[in-house]
């Protein structure tokens, strides 16, 4: 499988691309073709069926959400939704619970980053504080001002850390999600073509050993790709499997958990977002209906953006079929980041 | 009097430039310094004559001297959007030809076509202290179709700061918020030099421009509706 230059792009500015790229979903404007070891041929650019129906009142309904939370890791269920402490320096303990705090509690992103960073200092080898530190700078790309260069600065430490926190724990198959994107962002805003293919290929190799989880980020990068787009189906496909294969028993990337209170709806307003990009208007409709069965959506933030697909679904999905991307509809992971989902 | 604010928006297409690696084949010319004019006649004042850019924006901070406060409402500052009366002369102002604005009660809609290389969008002179003890924005709005507006504030000194752009989307107007300490220099629109970071009580205009003819090379044409602006004081 490799990658093709994006074919919808228009302008030829890569400034517009790299600006445009400043996603957590977005990193990279690459696209992908179809080759081995890739999800069966798209039927004209789409899914092929067979679809599993989903029903808000069907068994396993909203158990296919794998999510990429920064907790899970090796942690024992019960363990969710707290911090480790034996071993670790107390400044990293306390850098943490500060990180969560901001991240789910709707606070500022820059705000933990002086504790994780005087962490990072008091122990270099913890992979939590690594990797913490590591998506607090990829929170602030993926949220912060496209328009200031600054924004790069996180980028280049993104990467840093979260390369240390591959390094000090090479078990964690979580970590390409994250790192792959980024560096095809920093490879992307270099030129270096063979580097932005070879971080591709590996978020890639991921996908294929991990469907579930890394399911997400590769539709992330999709999802703003041209609809008949190979790249775009591949996002497609893997999103609403993963969504439509459900999760095992317990696995707490298929359930709301406090360090991802809203991890569901999240997770199927971005698969509503793709339906309705596919032209699966009803579709569309029927999983934003499960959203708004989950029990904790009455306290997600981000609820109205629900309510606003619902009464806008019908010009949405003519936006999404016209052929100027300029006009597509807002998706909900581009337009609120990790707080989609983390955000409490 | 005629309030001309003669500005570069070089940072923009700097900034864009370094994003994008230098200023090669599809980064969009280097020309020359694009003005910002804060637009058409404000009400009650008389004319001056454009201001060479990087000078001190004595037209901006003059004219901000002489309009009444803006009262907050329970640590609420809303701005204006309709347009003003002599009672409240308060006007945004297009920043450059081929925008219009329609301003009322119900919002401020700016509608005009991308130009390469040109910002778009509407400016708001007021009396400093109008924003002492603000700390965030929030700005609802949405528009026909995807951009970036970036919001900066002027002191009164002619220093500018900008805030991260605000997404504005089709569909139902969306708020957004924005910390008055992530405001950060502008330098080649400002025409002094940075204080140290910004100080709300000196504000004196606030802009909102579209980005977007230095973001590509299409010239669609574009409307967006603020419906409203809030400062909020903690």
């Amino acid at each position: 499988m490799t990658r093709a230059r994006r074919a919808r792009s228009p302008q030829p500015l890569r400034a517009a691309l790299v600006v445009g790229l400043l996603l957590l979903a977005g990193l990279v404007s690459g696209a992908a073709g179809q080759g081995a070891g890739a999800p069966a041929a798209p039927r004209d650019g789409l899914p092929a069926e067979p679809r599993t129906e989903i029903s808000p009142s069907s068994a396993g309904a909203n158990r296919g959400i794998p999510s990429l939370h920064a907790e899970e890791s090796a942690t024992p269920p019960a363990a969710y939704g707290t911090t480790p402490t034996e071993g670790r320096h107390p400044s990293a303990v306390a850098a943490e619970h500060a990180f969560f705090a901001a991240f789910n509690g709707g606070g500022r992103r820059e705000a933990p980053l002086r504790d994780l960073t005087q962490a990072w200092a008091a122990d270099p080898s913890d992979p939590r504080t690594n990797l913490l530190l590591g998506l607090n700078h990829l929170w602030v790309v993926a949220e912060g001002d496209r328009t200031n260069a600054r924004i790069l600065d996180h980028l280049l430490l993104s990467e840093v850390f979260l390369a240390r926190a591959q390094a000090l724990a090479p078990d964690d198959d979580r970590i390409p999600s994250w790192l792959d994107p980024v560096r095809q962002a920093l490879a992307e805003i270099e030129g270096d073509e063979a580097a932005v293919e070879t971080h591709w290929q590996s978020l890639l190799a991921a996908y294929e050993r991990d469907p579930a989880f890394h399911s997400f980020s590769v539709a992330l990068q999709a999802i703003d790709e041209p609809r008949g787009s190979d790249l775009f189906a591949l996002g497609y496909r893997a999103l609403r499997a993963a969504a439509e294969s459900g999760c095992e028993d317990g696995d707490p990337s298929c359930e709301n958990l406090p360090r991802w209170p809203h991890n569901q709806e999240g997770y199927l307003t971005f698969w509503a977002d793709y339906e309705l990009k596919a032209g699966e208007r009803e579709k569309a409709a029927e999983v934003l209906a499960m959203v708004q069965t989950v029990p904790e959506y009455e306290t997600w933030p981000y609820k109205a953006e629900v309510e606003d697909r619902l009464v806008n679904l019908d010009l949405y999905a003519e936006l999404y079929a016209n052929d100027d991307p300029g006009d597509d509809p807002p998706v909900i992971i581009e337009s609120h980041g990790c707080s989609s989902c983390h955000e409490g | 009097m005629r309030i001309t604010e003669s500005s570069t928006v070089v940072t923009t297409l700097a900034l864009l430039l370094a994003l994008a690696g230098g200023a090669g084949a599809d980064a969009p010319p280097a020309g020359g310094p694009e003005e910002i004019e804060t637009g058409t006649e404000a009400p009650s004042a008389t004319a001056a004559a454009p201001a060479p850019a990087n000078r001190p924006p004595e037209g901006v901070a003059a004219h901000a001297a002489t309009l009444p406060p803006l009262p907050q409402a329970d640590g609420v500052l809303a701005l204006p959007l309709a347009a003003g009366d002599a009672a409240r002369p308060f006007a945004w102002r297009p920043v450059r030809d081929g925008v219009a604005l329609d301003a009322s009660e119900a919002g401020l809609t700016a509608s005009y076509r991308v130009v390469t290389g040109q910002p778009a969008g509407a400016a708001l002179v007021v009396r400093p202290g109008t924003f002492a003890g603000v700390e965030d924005l929030r700005i609802r709005a949405a528009a026909n179709r995807n951009a970036q507006l970036l919001v900066t504030l002027q002191d009164a000194a002619g220093a500018v700061y900008s805030l991260p752009a605000v997404p504005v989307r089709v569909g139902t107007p969306r708020e957004h918020e924005r910390y008055l300490d992530e405001a950060t220099y502008f330098p080649p629109q400002s025409s002094a030099p940075d204080s140290g970071g910004l100080d709300p009580a000196e504000i004196v205009m606030i802009t909102l421009l579209d980005i977007s003819g230095f973001m590509g090379s299409a010239t669609p044409e574009v409307e967006w509706t603020v419906e409203a602006i809030e400062g909020v004081a903690r």
